[in-house]
């Protein structure tokens, strides 16, 4: 487990006195974050936008009460799951409206959002098509273990972590993220040819 | 062909990757992967999307995703006064000096009713929970609030001090804080508030082997029911004292 960063516990700290400047450079260090992971939860821009909104406004509510004893990163997290659990709960009937923006964003969007190194052409083009395949993959895996897959790979949290963040036991995070890998494993057999 | 064998050693793939096994689970993996062409590559397959999961790109955030995260912050902080400004100016209070509390209206109140409800209660614990400003022109000035571990009763009292005008309808959440999460409803008592009077309401629902995970939500409330301004403070575990 990380040890709390003492920079950040003095940022909460002046965001718990209510200091608006503080919240401003709060989110700004963590906005990228959520929206990313929001963004591959949902697999909607819209919704992520909106996730990310609701996920910082509960933060601030919620900042008063945040003890500390958890990293912030694992605590936001957890919101962030809470807030696109929460959505949805109330919106379980569009899922057929979210997979056809996936299959629209394989074609082009992603590979225009991406932020890399611009190797060659044809290098990037075949990087970002199979990124695009990947994260195509990642979205069809059952919510829970593609929240595991994003927490644990794309945001680096420990197994320890994201116990805490979903209040599960660490033995049940490291078996259930064994079958993801393997069933996403599975799942990209049919573009074995960009692997 | 995939066998029992297979299958417990697919198992521990991940702990392979990280090279987390014991001893003894290496050396018996190992062995079955000598002869065992299918593990073999689904392993180095992992391998590999292990790396690719790891590498996968971070996503710009669209251009105006801070001004709409800030807007709606701005909003919030209109609506209410930040709750943690108040909590830690309370725990500075508690923490320096608890009987600096008394010289407060929240002590008047506390004093007032502490002695009445400890001969109900076997094991009681009491916190005080003092000014909860509600707006910029009306202070709830105190609030106690008393918990009974028999009962799980919270019981909150407002006073809204004399020299306030008008009668104000008030909201009293009793809020569980799920663990290091977000805030739910447990119960609520919508009731109002005469300038110069204690207002006492009672709530169930506490755990109460939980007590800090708790806090009490003071809400005003316009005619149908909408909630104008609120404040949220916990219980305050350094004013816990035994019963008299």
């Amino acid at each position: 487990m990380r040890l709390p960063d003492p920079a950040e516990q003095k940022l909460i700290a002046r965001c718990k006195a209510g200091e608006r400047s503080a919240f401003d450079e709060l989110i700004r260090q963590y906005e990228k974050r959520v929206y990313n992971l929001a963004y591959r939860l949902s697999a909607s821009y819209d919704d992520a936008g909106d996730i990310t909104v609701d996920t910082f406004m509960r933060v601030y509510q919620a900042i008063g009460l945040f003890r500390g004893d958890a990293n912030f990163s694992t605590w936001l997290f957890r919101i962030v799951t809470n807030v696109y659990l929460d959505r949805r709960k109330k919106t379980r009937n569009k899922v057929t409206v979210s997979l056809e923006e996936v299959i629209e964003l394989e074609e082009s969007t992603v590979s225009r959002q991406v932020e890399s190194d611009t190797p060659g052409p044809e290098e990037e083009a075949e990087t970002n098509e199979r990124n695009s395949a990947l994260d195509s993959a990642i979205m069809t895996l059952p919510d829970y273990q593609r929240l595991m897959v994003l927490l644990y790979h794309t945001e680096g949290l420990s197994y320890e972590e994201i116990a805490e963040a979903l209040s599960l036991p660490i033995g049940t995070v490291k078996s259930r993220l064994n079958r993801a890998r393997l069933l996403l494993r599975e799942r990209l057999q049919a573009r074995r040819e960009l692997f | 062909m995939v066998t029992m064998q297979c299958e417990k050693i697919g198992e521990q793939f991940s702990a392979i990757v990280e090279g987390s096994l014991d001893a003894a689970m290496k050396l018996k993996v190992e062995e079955h992967l000598q002869s065992c062409t299918s593990c073999t590559s689904q392993l180095a397959e992992l391998r590999k999307l292990w790396s690719m999961l790891d590498e996968l790109p971070e996503l710009s955030a669209p251009a105006g995703l801070h001004g709409d995260i800030m807007r709606s912050l701005d909003a919030a902080m209109n609506d209410a006064r930040p709750q943690g400004g108040l909590i830690e100016r309370l725990k500075a209070v508690f923490a320096s000096n608890p009987r600096a509390v008394l010289a407060g209206a929240a002590a008047i109140v506390l004093l007032a009713i502490a002695p009445m409800f400890a001969r109900n209660s076997t094991e009681a614990s009491l916190s005080i929970l003092p000014s909860a400003p509600t707006t910029s022109d009306v202070h709830y000035s105190a609030s106690a609030i008393w918990l009974q571990r028999q009962t799980g009763q919270v019981q909150v009292t407002i006073l809204a001090p004399a020299g306030q005008t008008g009668v104000a309808n008030v909201k009293v959440d009793l809020i569980q804080n799920l663990p290091d999460s977000v805030y739910t409803s447990v119960n609520s008592v919508v009731t109002n508030v005469i300038p110069g009077q204690l207002r006492v309401v009672r709530l169930t629902g506490a755990n109460t082997d939980d007590l800090l995970h708790y806090a009490i939500m003071v809400s005003t409330i316009n005619r149908a029911g909408k909630s104008l301004q609120s404040t949220t403070v916990p219980i305050l575990t350094t004013a816990v004292r035994p019963a008299p």
